[in-house]
């Protein structure tokens, strides 16, 4: 009887340990089905990921490097391709995604352009009428294409020194700047230059330095040439220069002052300088060498005030189509149309 | 005499733990069955959802032209390449006749069309597949999308719900129900913002 007791309870034992067995592997089976899509899941998502780091990497004008990893969530992301059309317009990339045992692989074909910018048709276009105008020194404004660095000319698409919307005011220009304005034509009537408003919050939205608060400022270096960058100043509309610069300023790209701005100095901007404000007033001090090289647009309220004064011997706004191209593609500024996307 | 008690009690507590195993037998059994049907329900999900997501994905990719033909709320047409650089296939999906095979009442067939492949009408317990559509800003597009509002098409929602086919008894309650598995993803098929 003890005996077979003995067998029953083993049998017993033996018969709930495989029935156990049986349900640990349904219960297995689905979590590794669900963890299998999970995988898959993250796997996307990383190569999503090695994309979006792709494209933030030229946004900062840098070229992305390939079959890198980088470790992320505990699964990785890596660029396995890419190639660019010579102009960089066109990017074909394949990327990958890895997690766990789970791979995916994504190929897309992407479109650069650069977002609309503001058309810069001299110098110094003016956009408000009627304006004051004051060029004294030796302050100059020269409409003759220059290379980005400012100081060789190009030889073809010249442009005016300085553009007003009414005739008057191109002939007080005229008057006031005399043979200091060069250009092709040195002053001329331009109703269609840009409204820089439209184009305001993008740089604001996008700056890479940002001031926002009332001062004197100086020894600040914004960017370089290969690479650009965006510089918004609020000076709001205190027509005593609530922001001024002085004395070793160096900046590249696209520089937005909202309100009035004095520029003293060693100031040297490569690109487009956007003054815009109620009552605009940009001054060049008459103190060291401030210059632009690339253009100026100068928006605002009736009474916009434009002063150019100066010691040095270099010019004070020289445009520069090469200097404006560079920051017209600023990386950041730059949208992507997909061509092909296969994931 | 007391080897008579002996068996007679011997068999009493044999009985005892009979019905004992017996009970426990049944409520394994019932556990295992809810376990396979969770299986089979989560295994289906993840079909359908991987499919979807596959192919759904790729609609457009490598199409010049109309690349959603059909945008209902329970159907779906599209053209897309499925493989890198392969050639063009029609895809739907849509819903079909209901599903008489199994317990469930709420079933319908799911089909799967290719053009390359022909109509493929699953048994996957399904008993609800749902799509709505999304312009460029997010809006919700009134269903049926038809001419050149499916132009506008830039995301797809997919929504869907598998069930068991045999409802499962909780072995606690008592209560019968189906198991059931919820998916739902917006999908930004990349390549539907492709200029015509």
């Amino acid at each position: 009887m003890g005996r077979t007791a003995l067998f029953l309870v083993l049998g017993l034992g033996m018969a709930m340990g495989f029935i156990g067995l049986q349900m640990y592997r349904a219960d297995e089976a689905a979590i590794q089905t669900q963890y299998a899509y999970l995988k898959y899941m993250n796997a996307r998502n990383l190569a999503r990921a090695a994309v979006h780091a792709a494209l933030r990497t030229y946004d900062k004008n840098e070229t992305p490097t390939t079959n890198t990893k980088t470790y992320f969530n505990t699964g990785d992301f890596q660029l396995d391709s890419l190639a660019s059309s010579e102009n960089l317009d066109t990017l074909r990339m394949v990327t990958r995604g890895t997690y766990a045992e789970s791979t995916y692989v994504m190929h897309l074909r992407l479109y650069r352009s650069t977002r609309p910018f503001p058309t810069v048709n001299a110098a110094i276009g003016i956009r408000a009428q009627p304006i004051h105008f004051s060029l004294s020194g030796k302050a100059s404004v020269d409409g003759r294409a220059y290379d980005s660095t400012g100081t060789n000319l190009i030889g073809s698409g010249d442009k005016p020194g300085v553009t007003t919307m009414m005739a008057s005011d191109s002939g007080t220009v005229a008057t006031e700047g005399g043979t200091l304005i060069n250009g092709s034509p040195a002053v001329k009537v331009d109703t269609s230059v840009s409204d820089p408003l439209e184009y305001l919050d993008i740089y604001k939205n996008n700056a890479d330095y940002f001031y926002n608060t009332a001062g004197t400022y100086s020894g600040q270096n914004w960017g370089s040439s290969s690479n650009p960058v965006i510089v918004y100043c609020n000076a709001g509309d205190d027509t005593s220069f609530s922001i001024k610069f002085t004395g070793g300023v160096t900046g590249y790209g696209i520089l937005v002052v909202r309100g009035n701005v004095q520029f003293n100095g060693n100031l040297n901007f490569f690109g487009l300088v956007i003054v815009d404000g109620f009552n605009t007033t940009v001054s060049f001090g008459a103190a060291g060498t401030p210059g632009i090289i690339g253009g100026l647009i100068v928006a605002g309220n009736a009474g916009a005030s434009v002063e150019l004064k100066g010691t040095g011997t270099d010019g004070k706004v020289v445009y520069s189509p090469d200097a404006l191209a560079k920051a017209k593609n600023i990386g950041k500024l730059r949208y992507y149309t997909i061509l092909d996307w296969y994931e | 005499m007391s080897s008579m008690i002996d068996m007679v009690g011997a068999a009493i507590l044999f009985g005892v733990l009979i019905l004992a195993v017996g009970r426990v037998q049944g409520n394994l059994n019932q556990t295992m069955a809810q376990n396979t049907f969770n299986l089979n329900t989560q295994s289906e999900a993840i079909y359908v959802a991987r499919l979807i997501e596959y192919e759904v994905s790729k609609a457009g990719y490598g199409v010049t032209g109309s690349k959603i033909s059909v945008a209902d709320d329970q159907s779906i047409a599209f053209k897309g390449a499925m493989t890198f650089g392969g050639a063009v296939d029609s895809v739907a999906y849509y819903i079909g006749e209901a599903d008489t095979t199994t317990m469930n009442p709420n079933d319908f067939r799911f089909v799967r069309y290719a053009q390359s492949s022909g109509a493929l009408s699953q048994r996957l317990v399904m008993t609800q597949f749902a799509i709505s559509y999304f312009d460029s800003s997010n809006t919700k597009m009134t269903t049926p999308v038809t001419g050149n509002d499916l132009k506008s098409i830039r995301s797809i929602n997919v929504k869907f719900r598998v069930e068991s086919a045999e409802p499962v008894t909780d072995a606690s309650t008592g209560l019968s129900n189906y198991n059931a598995v919820s998916w739902e993803k917006l999908i930004y098929p990349r390549n539907l913002g492709k200029p015509y």
